[in-house]
């Protein structure tokens, strides 16, 4: 039997009448990149704040690394990284100063940590800018500090909630193949994601969420198969499986 | 100039001055609506009408035929009290908006007013200053509704009717006045940010908050008509002197009203619309040139990045609470809308001191008793309980990085009492010290004083964080108030309350020591104090853990 890093059984979560998210079971291998697909509001956040603990499941559970997130929240959060949709980081620290506050956070010995944020700067192209305030941080750069931040201390399982938003292209295919090399030695991923062409270039396996609910999963051969749609890229199985292909009436509409 | 642009600026200024410290609610929807603040100036000014129209019946009653020559001197002196009182509310107008923008206007978010959407719409400075002082009067101008309500009846009943729609008149003036200053007082502070953000180092964070703190205390005293009339008195003991002071020509304007004096009506009329409008030049002046229209790239150190262990873990904190205590105290001297909350207290009591200093030949402070103590009562209650209730909502939209965090709620709420408990003992502390050495206390009531201001401290720290973890305000607005406003009003009561309770024996000493041949004092007053306190801080401490607990299992912003 393979060894599952993440499972999620039954998960559900309201916000008062609206379902979220409804019912859900998935799982991630170790070392597997599972991308999570669905329009704007289908549950993917929700999905990825309850990995996380920072969302109560109305009914389900969540098991990371053997850790069942209900009982031991903080043990999860030591061996998830985390990268939110909009990161609300601190700005009125530099980014040096937040990534030596992250670090503290996740203990990270002080002999290590200048290294690996180093290491990080250079990578993503923040050095020269460590010493300057986030406030004045491009949207690009403040994504980058996040991604730092889920990265420093290490983590098992990486949940990326639309992480490579406003990266450039250098930065962004380094995350990509980042993400590659850290699954190759084990770390799973949870990668949410609009760009199709992503989703198809990095992910092992895909699950298409909409309206709360997993439509299909498996590998993007597989959707292809459950599509019938041999041969089709994956936007064309997203938008069939989703049933929100037709938009040649809205795009007459709007183009008058 | 375009006065259409100004007004449509005005409106928007003060719906979003309206809306910046209300939720999204929108049951009440003319709640948010600039004309409501009209309909209260009207409601205010009738109800007050109606109370001075009761009090000129009273009075009629009172002095009436018959009257004894002890209510004939009482109407006598009520009817100077009148006199006196349209006299100076147009001084003490400009004051009061000032201490309102202090309190209300300073605290926007950095963030919000530099993505503010004026500069790059096609405005000029004055248009723009101009707007946002008339806001600012609008929005403040209750106060000079309930004033010209209650004095408008007595006005009339002692024949000063023409007086008090002169007072009106200059009072709607100098609520503008008002407005400019605060303006100029706005773009003094940002001077002060940018300055220092663009050239300084660490260290020099802390000048910023010493700096903003002398220019809004130069401001308050400059303007505070009680302190410049207690200067006069000191240095010249001649009212001719106020000719010379523009803050008191609406004063004059008035007097000369009440004196059957046109020329001088008509002088310090003029000269008060010169003064107001000199200072509309100046504030438009001061915000072109000072004004930083975007967030701007700031460094704070060129050094290379050396991690060390932090000394804070010697005193017993763990690493992430060491961490989030660093990062807060780095908040409060870099973020602008937190700068104010530490500014108020200092500026409030250091306020007291020149009050206190410049009413007396001596001093208040300097007789000792209550007035040398209550600063330090006032610093230990009000600072300690402000600092500690925003303390988890001042996370802002941000708390979402402790969320994703491996930090125990209990560990949060422990960064949190030891940062708000430095601070308060420190502000405490310093206060003590000033009034201790001005008032000339004896080293026993120096000692009591230390232990209730301590256990006043320690006791409203706790219930500040029982409050601010239980109804934090996280949500990023142009004002943020980082506690529910609604729980903030009960907590400020009951703090006040357990605060009153245990400053009792500091009370009962000081009035026992004032009156010759009183009883003894009953010395076991102070071991009750302490044991109160003690009850109170763990209790509110209990309380606060348990909402750290709450509001840590889930996000729910």
């Amino acid at each position: 039997m393979e060894e599952l890093a993440l499972q999620a059984s039954s998960l559900s979560k309201s916000f008062g009448a609206l379902k979220a998210v409804n019912g859900i079971d998935f799982t991630i291998r170790r070392g597997e990149i599972l991308g999570l697909l669905g329009p704007n509001g289908s549950g993917k956040s929700t999905t990825m704040k309850m990995i996380l603990g920072i969302l109560k499941p109305d009914a389900g559970t969540i098991v990371v690394e053997g850790i069942d997130v209900a009982r031991d929240p903080i043990g999860v959060k030591r061996i998830v990284g985390y990268v939110p949709e909009t990161p609300q980081i601190y700005d009125f620290l530099t980014g040096i100063e937040y990534l030596d506050f992250i670090s503290d956070m996740y203990s990270i010995p002080t002999g290590e940590r200048a290294s690996r944020i180093g290491q990080f700067l250079d990578g993503l192209q923040l050095r020269g800018h460590e010493n300057e305030l986030i406030s004045g941080y491009s949207q690009g750069m403040k994504q980058k500090v996040a991604i730092i931040s889920a990265l420093i201390h290490r983590p098992k399982v990486l949940v990326l909630d639309e992480a490579l938003n406003g990266l450039d292209p250098r930065s962004a295919k380094l995350v990509k193949d980042l993400l590659r090399s850290l699954a190759d030695e084990g770390v799973s991923v949870l990668f949410s994601t609009h760009v199709l062409e992503i989703a198809e270039a990095l992910c092992d396996d895909v699950a298409i969420m909409y309206q709360g609910s997993i439509l299909a999963n498996g590998t993007i051969s597989d959707l292809r198969q459950k599509a019938g749609l041999p041969g089709s890229t994956l936007e064309e199985v997203f938008l069939k499986i989703t049933g929100t292909g037709d938009l040649g009436d809205v795009v007459k509409e709007l183009s008058r | 100039m375009n006065p259409r642009k100004i007004f449509a600026i005005t409106i928007a200024l003060s719906k979003s001055q309206l809306r910046a410290s209300r939720g999204g609610r929108t049951s009440l929807s003319f709640l948010r609506k600039p004309s409501i603040l009209l309909i209260l100036d009207i409601a205010a000014f009738a109800i007050c009408a109606i109370l001075g129209y009761a009090g000129v019946t009273l009075l009629r009653e009172f002095a009436g035929p018959g009257a004894s020559a002890g209510s004939l001197q009482a109407y006598s002196e009520v009817e100077k009290g009148v006199r006196e009182a349209l006299i100076f509310i147009p001084v003490f107008v400009p004051g009061m908006v000032l201490i309102a923008g202090l309190l209300f206007e300073l605290n926007v978010s950095s963030k919000f007013s530099a993505s503010d959407t004026v500069n790059w719409l096609p405005i000029t400075q004055a248009e723009y200053v101009i707007a946002s002082a008339l806001s600012v009067a609008y929005n403040y101008s209750i106060s000079v509704a309930i004033a010209l309500g209650i004095t408008l009846a007595p006005s009339v009943y002692f024949g000063y009717g023409w007086a008090w729609a002169g007072v009106a008149l200059v009072s709607i003036l100098t609520l503008f006045t008002g407005g400019a200053l605060v303006e100029i007082l706005r773009a003094a502070t940002n001077r002060v940010s940018s300055v220092v953000m663009k050239r300084a180092r660490r260290g020099a964070l802390f000048f910023r908050l010493a700096l903003m703190v002398v220019i809004i205390l130069i401001f308050e005293t400059v303007f505070n008509p009680t302190i410049l009339i207690s200067v006069v008195n000191t240095l010249s003991g001649s009212l001719s002197v106020f000719v010379f002071i523009p803050l008191f020509w609406g004063a004059l304007a008035i007097e000369g009203i009440v004196n059957g004096e046109p020329l001088r009506v008509l002088v310090f009329s003029a000269g008060t619309v010169g003064f107001t409008a000199a200072l509309v030049w100046a504030a438009t002046k001061v915000r072109s040139r000072y004004w930083s229209p975007a967030a701007f790239s700031v460094s704070i150190t060129s050094s290379e990045y050396a991690p060390r262990s932090s000394s804070l873990l010697r005193m017993g904190l763990s690493q992430g609470e060491a961490a989030i205590v660093r990062k807060d105290i780095k908040g409060i001297t870099r973020r602008r809308e937190l700068l104010s909350f530490m500014a108020i207290p200092i500026v409030f009591v250091a306020l007291f001191l020149v009050e206190s200093i410049t009413s007396t030949p001596g001093g208040i402070a300097s007789e000792g008793g209550f007035f040398a103590d209550f600063p330090t009562l006032f610093a230990a209650s009000f600072f300690a309980l402000l600092i500690s209730s925003i303390s988890f909502g001042q996370e802002s939209k941000s708390v979402m990085v402790l969320y994703s965090l491996p930090i125990a709620p209990g560990e949060l709420l422990r960064a949190k009492a030891f940062l708000a408990l430095a601070f308060s003992l420190g502000a405490t502390f310093a206060t003590l010290a000033i009034f201790s050495l001005i008032g000339g206390s004896s080293p026993l009531v120096v000692v009591e004083n230390i232990t209730i201001a301590v256990s006043i401290t320690v006791e409203e720290v706790c219930v500040g964080l029982a409050f601010g973890a239980r109804f934090p305000d996280f949500q990023e607005r142009p004002r943020p108030r980082f506690i529910d406003p609604v729980w903030l009003l009960v907590m400020t009561v009951a703090g006040l309350a357990v605060a009153l309770v245990t400053a009792l024996p500091i009370i009962f000493r000081d009035i026992l020591t004032a009156v010759p041949g009183a009883l003894s004092f009953p010395w076991y007053l102070f071991p009750a104090a302490w044991v109160f306190a003690g009850v109170v801080s763990v209790l509110a401490y209990r309380f606060a853990r348990g909402s750290s607990e709450k509001l840590m299992a889930e996000y729910r912003i």
